[in-house]
C-alpha cells in the first residue's frame, strides 16, 4: 500500500478557480482530515481525485504513478447516502456490484461486508428506504469496501446525518481503518469530527491550503489566522 | 398495491378491463350486425331494435360504436408505442452526442415541446397524407417531443446521481451501468407518461378521422362514426352523440390509467393513521404570579396521518434563550409553527394553554411582537424586492409609519444587525447578500418592531461556523439590549449548549427532558445522554468510541404504547414498553422517563 500524493492542483470551472494549488499527501494507513468552510473547494478536491471533475493543472499520484480513473483502489463515500444508492435495487445487489467474485462468494462478501459496518445481514434484501440515515451511510461504506480499496474519500459523509446517528457512522469508520489500515482523506467541516478520526489535518480556504500539520498541533497550536478563527468558532466550547 | 383497492384504483381497473373486452371481443360479436346494410332502416332515431338507431345505410349504431373500439384503441397506442420510441431515441441522443449538438438538439426538443399537439397532428397529417397510416405517422410525431424531453432531463438528472458515480468508480463497466441503474430509473416517469399519452393519442386520432385525416370508409373509428353521425345531430341526438361519448369514456379511462401507473410507481411503504389521543398527565399549572413570554402547556399538533407534536408543554420567560433540540423529524419545527400559528392546512393545533404575554395567544393579533427566522433566508426573503423596502414594509403595515421613517428605521435596524454601510445595502436585492448577511437581514426586519418572542429555527444550520458565531453574538445581543425571549430550535446540541440557559430535548414528539444547558452532561434522560454523548466535541477522548444510539426514531405516523424511545433505549424493561411515562421533576430537570439516570429524586 502506497501514499497518495495530490500535487499543485488547480481546477478551474470557466473563469472560477474552484482549487488554486494544492499538494498533499496521504500515507499509506493514515487518515488526513480536510477542514474548510463551504465553497472552499473540498469537495472539488476530492472530485478531482477520483476523475469526477476536471484537472486544470497539477497531478494526482498513487503510488508514484499518475492515477488512471476510474481506479478501485480508490473509493469515494458521498454527503448523503440516500442519494448515493440506487433507490430500486437491495443494498446487497448494490454492495455486490463491487465485488469480484463468483456467486456464492459474493454473497459470503456482503455478508461480511454488512457485518464489517454493523448491519444484519439478514437485510440485505432490503430496498434503501426501509433504512435510517446513518444505517445507508454505512450500507455505502461497505459498498465502497467491497472493492478492497486501499484508499478511500469520503466527503461530508456525516453531514447529512442526525447526531444520534453521526456517531455510529465515526465508529465504524474509525474500525475499519484500524482492521485493514486503509488510508483515508476524511473530508468535514466539523473540527470536531475530524479531530476524533484524523491524524493529520488541512486547512482550505478559497481554494488554497493554508495550514497543514498533525491533528494535535494543527488544533492545539495553530499557526494560521484563519485557522485559529475556525477553532474559536467551534460551538459548545467553555 | 393499497392504491388498487381505493375507489380510484378500482375505478381504473374497472374501467380499463371494460375497454380492453371490448376491444378484444367486440368485432366478435358484433360485426355481423355492424356491417349488416338495411336500406328500410336508414337513419332511422332509437328503437328497440337498434337502441341508438342507424346510420344512413341502416346499420346500427351501437354495434358499429362498439365495433370500432378495437380500431381506435389500437391506432392510439400504435401511435403512442411508436411516439414514444422516437422521443426516447430523441431525448437519449444530447446524452451520447458531444456537448455541442447535443445542444442543438435539446434546444430543438424544446422548441417543439411549444407546439400544441394536435396542430402539429394535423400538419403532418397533410404531409403523411390521408388514411390511417399517414395519420399513425402524424400523431407519432406530435406525441414525440414530450417523451424526447422527459427522457432527456431524466437521463441528465440520473446519470449525474452520486449512485451512477459510485458505481463507476467500482469498476462497473458502463453499459452495465446503463441497463442497470439508468434505464430502469428513466423508466418510471416513461411508463406513467406512456398511460397517459394513449389518453390524449385517442382523442387526437378521433379528432384527425373526424376532419377526415384518419381512417378512411369502409372502416371506421370513433371519430369516423362522429364525422358520419354528427349532421343528424338535431335529428338524432343519440346516435350522433354515442361515438363522442366512446372517445371521451376511453380517453379518461387510459387518463385514469395513467395517473393509477404513478401512483403505484410512487407508493410510499404504507404508514397506518394514528388516532388522536390524550397524554397521561395533563400540564399542571406553574407555580407563582409572575407569566412569562410565552407558555405552552399540552401543545398538541395534528395531521390526518401524521401527530408530530403529542403533548409538548412549557414556558419562556422574559429575556430567555431557550433551546430546543431534537433529531430530524422530532416535531421541533412543527412546534415552532404551532406558537407562530404557522403550522399548513389541515395540521390542527390544541393545547391546554397557549399564552402569549398573559394573554390567549391570537396569531392575528401577533403582530410585531414575534419574530421568526428561519433556516433559508434566502426563501423567506422576497428575491424581488430590495433588502431594505422588505424591511420598511413591516413598519408600514404594522406601525402605520410613512414611507419615509420605515426607510429609517429599516437602515438603522440593518445597522443594528452589524451589516455594515446599510444605506448602501437596503438598496441591493437578497441575492446580492451572502448567506450570513441574510441571515442577518431577517433578524434585522424581525427586530423592526420590539419583538417580545423570537422563533428561531435552525437559523444557523446552512451557515459556516464562523457566521454562525457571529449570529448567535447577534441574538444574545438582542436579548441582552431589549430583554427579547428566544425559542432556539435546532438538531445540534453544541449550538445549543453555548447559546441557551435552559435546552427542551424533544423525542418524537414529546419533551422528554427540560434541563439546564449546564447540565447537559449529567442529563436524567437517556436519551438526551446519548445524544450528548455520541456527538465529539473539541474534548472528546480520541482513544474511545463514541456512544451510539441504534436504530431509528419512530415518525410521526407511527404509535407506541410505551415510552417512545424504548425500542432503542439500553435501559428499557416491560413497562417502559407499555406504559408512557409522565413528566416529573427532579432536581432541576423535568423528565419523562421511569428510570431517570442518577440525579436524586426530590419529588415523586
Ligand atoms: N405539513 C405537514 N403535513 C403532514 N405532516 C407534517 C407536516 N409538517 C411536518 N409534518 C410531520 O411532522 C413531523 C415533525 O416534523 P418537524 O418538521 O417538526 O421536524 P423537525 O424536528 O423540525 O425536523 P428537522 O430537524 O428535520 O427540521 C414529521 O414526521 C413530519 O413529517
Ligand atoms: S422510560 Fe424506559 S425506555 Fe424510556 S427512556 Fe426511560 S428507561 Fe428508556
Ligand atoms: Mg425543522
Amino acid at each position: 500500500m502506497s501514499e497518495l500524493t495530490v500535487d499543485g492542483l488547480t481546477v478551474r470551472f470557466g473563469a472560477h478557480t474552484a482549487v488554486d494549488g494544492v499538494s498533499l499527501a496521504v500515507p499509506a494507513g493514515s487518515v488526513l482530515g480536510l477542514a474548510g468552510e463551504s465553497g472552499s473547494g473540498k469537495s472539488t478536491i476530492a472530485r478531482a481525485i477520483v476523475g469526477m471533475a476536471p484537472i486544470s493543472s497539477g497531478s494526482v499520484r498513487y503510488d508514484g504513478t499518475p492515477l488512471r480513473t476510474p481506479d478501485r483502489r480508490i473509493q469515494l463515500v458521498f454527503q448523503d447516502p440516500a442519494a448515493a444508492l440506487d433507490p430500486r435495487r437491495s443494498i446487497g445487489s448494490s454492495i455486490a456490484e463491487g465485488v469480484r467474485a463468483k456467486r456464492t462468494a459474493r454473497r459470503a462478501r456482503v455478508r461480511e461486508l454488512l457485518e464489517l459496518v454493523h448491519i444484519d445481514p439478514a437485510r440485505a434484501n432490503l430496498n434503501p428506504r426501509e433504512f435510517s440515515g446513518g444505517q445507508l451511510q454505512r450500507v455505502c461504506l461497505a459498498r465502497a469496501l467491497a472493492a478492497e480499496p486501499e484508499f478511500l474519500i469520503a466527503d461530508e459523509i456525516t453531514s447529512a446525518l442526525d447526531v444520534s446517528v453521526q456517531g455510529a457512522v465515526l465508529n465504524v469508520v474509525r474500525e475499519i481503518q484500524r482492521e485493514t489500515g486503509i488510508g483515508i482523506l476524511f473530508i468535514s467541516h466539523n473540527l470536531a469530527v475530524l479531530r476524533y478520526l484524523a491524524d493529520t489535518m488541512a486547512v482550505l480556504r478559497a481554494g488554497k491550503l493554508v495550514e497543514q500539520a498533525e491533528t494535535e498541533t494543527l488544533l492545539g497550536a495553530p499557526e494560521h489566522e484563519y485557522t485559529k478563527q475556525l477553532i474559536d468558532a467551534v460551538p459548545g466550547q467553555e | 398495491m393499497r392504491q388498487l383497492t381505493r375507489p380510484l384504483g378500482l375505478t381504473t381497473l374497472v374501467l380499463v378491463s371494460v375497454t380492453l373486452l371490448l376491444a378484444v371481443f367486440g368485432p366478435v360479436l358484433w360485426s355481423a350486425r355492424a356491417d349488416s346494410i338495411d336500406i328500410d332502416a336508414m337513419r332511422q332515431g332509437m328503437s328497440a331494435a337498434h337502441p341508438f338507431g342507424t346510420d344512413y345505410l341502416g346499420r346500427d349504431v351501437l354495434a358499429r360504436t362498439l365495433v370500432a373500439t378495437r380500431l381506435s384503441v389500437l391506432l392510439a397506442l400504435l401511435a403512442t408505442v411508436l411516439g414514444a420510441a422516437l422521443g426516447i431515441l430523441l431525448g437519449t441522443l444530447p446524452v451520447v452526442l458531444g456537448r455541442r449538438i447535443g445542444g442543438l438538439v435539446v434546444a430543438f426538443i424544446n422548441l417543439t415541446v411549444a407546439f400544441p399537439g394536435l396542430l402539429l397532428a394535423i400538419f403532418f397529417g397533410v404531409v403523411f397524407g390521408v388514411g390511417a397510416d399517414g395519420a399513425v405517422l402524424a400523431l407519432a410525431v406530435a406525441l414525440t417531443p414530450n417523451f424526447a424531453r422527459l427522457t432527456y432531463t431524466r437521463a441528465v438528472a440520473v446519470a449525474e446521481a452520486d449512485f451512477v458515480s459510485a458505481a463507476r468508480l467500482l469498476g462497473v463497466p458502463r453499459a452495465v451501468v446503463i441497463t442497470r441503474h439508468v434505464v430502469p430509473n428513466i423508466a418510471e416517469p416513461l411508463v406513467v407518461n406512456f398511460a397517459s399519452a394513449i389518453g390524449s393519442a385517442l382523442l387526437s386520432f378521433a379528432a384527425l378521422s373526424y376532419l377526415g385525416f384518419g381512417v378512411q370508409p369502409p372502416s371506421y373509428d370513433w371519430g369516423r362514426l362522429l364525422n358520419e353521425g354528427l349532421p343528424r345531430i338535431y335529428t338524432d341526438p343519440a346516435s350522433a352523440l354515442l361515438p363522442g361519448f366512446a372517445i371521451v369514456f376511453a380517453g379518461i379511462t387510459f387518463v385514469l390509467a395513467g395517473e393509477l401507473t404513478a401512483r403505484l410507481l410512487t407508493a410510499e411503504p404504507p404508514g397506518h393513521r394514528a388516532a388522536p389521543r390524550e397524554t397521561a398527565a395533563p400540564g399542571e399549572p406553574e407555580p407563582g404570579g409572575e407569566h412569562g413570554v410565552l407558555r405552552v402547556v399540552n401543545l398538541r399538533v395534528r395531521f390526518p396521518a401524521a401527530n408530530p407534536v403529542c403533548g409538548a408543554s412549557f414556558t419562556l420567560h422574559r429575556g430567555e434563550i431557550l433551546g430546543l433540540v431534537g433529531e430530524s423529524g422530532s416535531g421541533k419545527s412543527v412546534t415552532g409553527a404551532a406558537i407562530a400559528g404557522l403550522v399548513p392546512h389541515p395540521g390542527q393545533v390544541e393545547a391546554e394553554r397557549l399564552e402569549f404575554d398573559g394573554e390567549p395567544l391570537d396569531p392575528a393579533r401577533l403582530g410585531d411582537r414575534l419574530a421568526m427566522v428561519f433556516q433559508d433566508p434566502m426563501s423567506s426573503l422576497n428575491p424581488a424586492l430590495r433588502v431594505g423596502r422588505q424591511l420598511a414594509e413591516v413598519a408600514e403595515v404594522h406601525r402605520n409609519a410613512d414611507r419615509r421613517s420605515a426607510m429609517a428605521r429599516a437602515v438603522d435596524r440593518l445597522r443594528a444587525v452589524r451589516i455594515r454601510d446599510p444605506e448602501r445595502r437596503a438598496a441591493q436585492y437578497p441575492h446580492e447578500f451572502s448567506g450570513g448577511m441574510r441571515q442577518r437581514a431577517m433578524i434585522g426586519m424581525g427586530l423592526m418592531g420590539e419583538p417580545r418572542l423570537i422563533i428561531a429555527d435552525e437559523p444557523t444550520t446552512a451557515l459556516d461556523v464562523t457566521v454562525q458565531r457571529d449570529i448567535l453574538g447577534l441574538l444574545r445581543e438582542v436579548r441582552d439590549t431589549q430583554g427579547t425571549a428566544v425559542l432556539f430550535v435546532s438538531h445540534d446540541i453544541a449550538v445549543v449548549r453555548e447559546l441557551a440557559s435552559r435546552v427542551l430535548v424533544m423525542y418524537a414528539g414529546r419533551i422528554v427532558e427540560e434541563l439546564p444547558a449546564s447540565a447537559l452532561d449529567t442529563a436524567a434522560h437517556p436519551y438526551t445522554r446519548a445524544l450528548v454523548a455520541s456527538s465529539p466535541d473539541l474534548r472528546t477522548d480520541r482513544s474511545l468510541p463514541l456512544a451510539t444510539i441504534e436504530g431509528r426514531a419512530p415518525d410521526a405516523t407511527e404509535e407506541l404504547p410505551g415510552c417512545p424511545f424504548a425500542p432503542r433505549c439500553s435501559y428499557a424493561d416491560e413497562r417502559c414498553h407499555t406504559e408512557l411515562p409522565a413528566p416529573r421533576d427532579l432536581a432541576g430537570h423535568r423528565v419523562s422517563c421511569w428510570h431517570p439516570i442518577g440525579a436524586l429524586e426530590v419529588r415523586a
